[in-house]
């Protein structure tokens, strides 16, 4: 089932998108920063011209369609538990955390403060053990360990905090081979690696139009690895694409099929996820505007434009400009996801963070998922048929009656939507039962809880140890 | 003494990103006998000033913004053509060496950083992003720079902020180069910790703490 779904782009205009952002790669061209992938796209034909220290190269569109048809419309996206295995495919969604936190509220003593590898293995253990997330993005940052090492670092707290699949950045070409020999010690070899790999890479396009050294390197090196790899774009309209949203989806477009193009390059039928977190500059401020209503708008280009692609899409929304778990945090959370929703992502991101992407909160994911839960329940619509109809028992209760006490009832009750922590006591019951409080705090209750309470799948003997001799390898 | 209308205009001018009408302004005045330097001094300096504080109070987008310093390098031009001896009608309060450090390609922020500080009268070097500690230490050097604002939106590239601080100082550099650090995840605290001498929140703000380490208005 389908359920209910925004279309709001013609056919026609998607052409007009796409006709546009060819017209950019083949004429325009993009930025390579890295001789090696500027090899890769010449070899297939592109023309090279030379910019400054490196090369723009200009993609033909039959290699564009050609990559294009390659890239997979559905793959598996494996758990280190099979249970956890997630199908991506046309009409699947699913949500996961927001990526590049620098700074968490402490669980403890809400103390605003930098994170630490401890609150990312933290926050993995939370949304392991959330069900509203079928899979994981890295939230923060092991800002405790050094630089060059950090994804590594990064990784060993999230596999060592979930049996779910992990997505993150993997830096540099050098730490995406470190990140998949580690992930390949967390489920019995290399050998066990290659058929169910349960790690991916996320990479970013710079815009306007630019693939970094390390973002090509990195595709480079998990496309040859057969790790999925989720390009994630942020053109921020007014400042590093048109200030309209037709023109950004183009450039935005133009980046993603770019990079696209690259790792099918470098290995075909390598899975590629379309993915953006676009939104405006405000232009009084010069601060990305990441929960404007631009965002909403564009995130349905991007499901749309991926869908008229055939591959699958990944959307930033629900990130919230606030600095406080407050009103603003939840218009902002819930206006965009359930857009994102609607026009039918199939990776939403974004729960858990504030203060545009730079503060995760773990009350925050928690009210998070909650919401996520409502969401995905008017996405799902109403089912007609008789049975739902219910002609026969309106007619047996008639008027006057109750429905409390039919087996229309009894049969379909579980599948009312449920409430957790958001509250619909009457006052009386709300005093008596939980005190009276804030759903912030119960929020930041129920985090302690389960991080404390839920023990994740354990790691198989031996992988932590593996772990750290390949990240002591690498710190030497 | 100059015409209080022209006054009025100057800033007018700027605001509303009136090029053409900018460069007649300058042509007339000039060609009427009047003095260079105080067109500048009572015109066209306040009016960037103006403008500068109209984006400070939210009150005009960062492209006007952006197209009054472009306005006003234009006029300081053509001033500086008429004058002899090499007088520079505008005085520049200061020159700024700014860049991305290594390992960074994100850029946006600083290039308004670089648009807001030549729209307030710094000289601005902008060395572009992705530039190593030594060719930030160098390039300082060669344009004898006041001030050295680097800027990182990771937190992975933020420990090249403070190997620039560690660079200086062993090269006895330190006193010669006050610096500041910005971007999304850098703090005041972060700033005080690595040595920096001012941490800005954003480009107005480092504006005002340029103004505040070099002591101009």
């Amino acid at each position: 089932m389908l359920g209910y779904q925004i279309e709001g782009i013609t056919n026609e205009q998607l052409h007009r998108i796409h006709h546009a952002s060819i017209k950019i790669l083949e004429n325009t061209g993009i930025k390579i920063e890295s001789d090696e992938a500027t090899e890769i796209f010449h070899g297939a034909g592109s023309e090279i011209v030379k910019k400054g220290d490196c090369f723009v190269v200009k993609i033909p569109p039959s290699v564009v369609s050609d990559c294009v048809q390659w890239a997979p419309e559905r793959f598996v996206l494996y758990g280190r538990d099979p249970k956890h295995d997630h199908l991506i495919e046309p009409g699947s969604s699913c949500y996961t955390l927001f990526g590049e936190n620098s700074y968490t509220n402490d669980l403890y003593t809400l103390k605003h403060r930098t994170c630490t590898k401890k609150d990312l293995g933290d926050a993995t253990r939370l949304a392991d053990a959330l069900d509203e997330f079928a899979i994981i993005e890295k939230c923060m940052g092991s800002r405790d360990k050094p630089a060059e090492t950090q994804s590594m670092h990064n990784y060993e707290a999230i596999v060592s905090n979930t049996s779910k699949h992990a997505f993150h950045g993997f830096f540099s070409g050098r730490n995406s081979i470190k990140i998949v020999e580690m992930a390949a010690a967390c489920v019995g070899g290399m050998e066990n690696f290659i058929k169910r790999p349960c790690v991916s890479t996320t990479v970013c396009p710079t815009s306007p139009l630019t693939l970094s050294k390390n973002c090509c390197d990195v595709i480079i090196e998990c496309s040859r690895l057969g790790v999925v790899v989720c390009s994630i774009t942020m053109p921020l309209s007014g400042a590093t694409a048109p200030t309209t949203i037709a023109g950004t989806l183009v450039v935005q477009n133009a980046e993603l099929l770019g990079s696209l193009v690259l790792t099918q390059l470098t290995s075909k039928s390598t899975p590629f996820i379309y993915g953006s977190v676009g939104t405006i500059m405000d232009l009084k401020l010069g601060n990305p505007a990441v929960a404007a209503p631009e965002c909403g708008v564009l995130n349905v280009g991007t499901a749309k434009m991926a869908q008229y692609y055939g591959i699958p899409s990944w959307c930033g929304s629900g990130v919230s400009g606030s600095k406080l778990m407050d009103v603003q945090a939840a218009y902002e959370f819930n206006t965009n996801t359930a857009i994102a929703l609607l026009a039918g992502s199939n990776v939403i991101y974004g729960c858990g963070s504030i203060e545009s992407g730079l503060t995760f909160d773990f009350a925050k994911l928690i009210l998070d998922a909650e919401q996520l839960r409502n969401l995905k329940w008017i996405k799902n619509g109403m089912d007609i048929s008789d049975e739902t109809i219910a002609l026969e028992t309106i007619q047996s209760v008639s008027s006057g009656g109750e429905y409390l006490s039919s087996k229309h009832t009894l049969k379909h009750m579980k599948s009312m939507s449920q409430r957790d922590l958001f509250d619909c006591m009457d006052r009386d019951t709300w005093v008596k039962k939980i005190g009276g409080k804030d759903i912030i705090e119960r929020a930041y209750e129920k985090a302690r809880f389960l991080i404390k309470n839920h023990k994740p799948m354990a790691l198989p003997e031996g992988a932590e140890d593996a772990m750290e001799a390949i990240i002591n390898e690498c710190e030497i | 003494m100059i015409d209080k209308s022209i006054i009025e205009e100057t800033a007018e001018v700027l605001i509303k990103a009136n090029k053409d009408r900018a460069i007649e302004i300058v042509k007339n005045y000039l060609s009427d006998g009047g003095s260079p330097l105080e067109l500048m001094e009572e015109g066209f300096i306040p009016g960037i000033n103006a403008t500068g504080d109209l984006f400070g109070r939210g009150r005009l987008f960062l492209p006007e913004l952006i197209q009054a310093a472009e306005i006003m390098k234009v006029v300081t031009d053509m001033v500086n053509e008429t004058l002899s001896g090499g007088i520079n009608a505008k005085q520049e309060k200061g020159t700024v060496l700014i860049a991305t450090v290594q390992g960074d390609v994100h850029d946006i922020g600083k290039c308004i950083v670089v648009s807001l500080m030549q729209a307030n009268g710094f000289k601005v070097h902008d060395a572009g992003r992705d530039v190593a500690t030594q060719q930030i230490i160098e390039t300082a050097i060669e344009i004898d720079a006041d001030i050295i604002g680097t800027s990182a939106l990771l937190t992975t590239t933020m420990p090249r902020q403070k190997d620039l601080e560690v660079v200086l100082k062993s090269e006895g550099l330190k006193d010669r180069f006050k610096t500041v650090v910005g971007g999304a995840p850098v703090t005041p605290r972060w700033a005080a910790r690595i040595g920096a001498d001012a941490y800005a929140k954003n480009a107005q703000d480092g504006v005002e703490k340029i103004k505040e380490l070099l002591s101009v208005e």
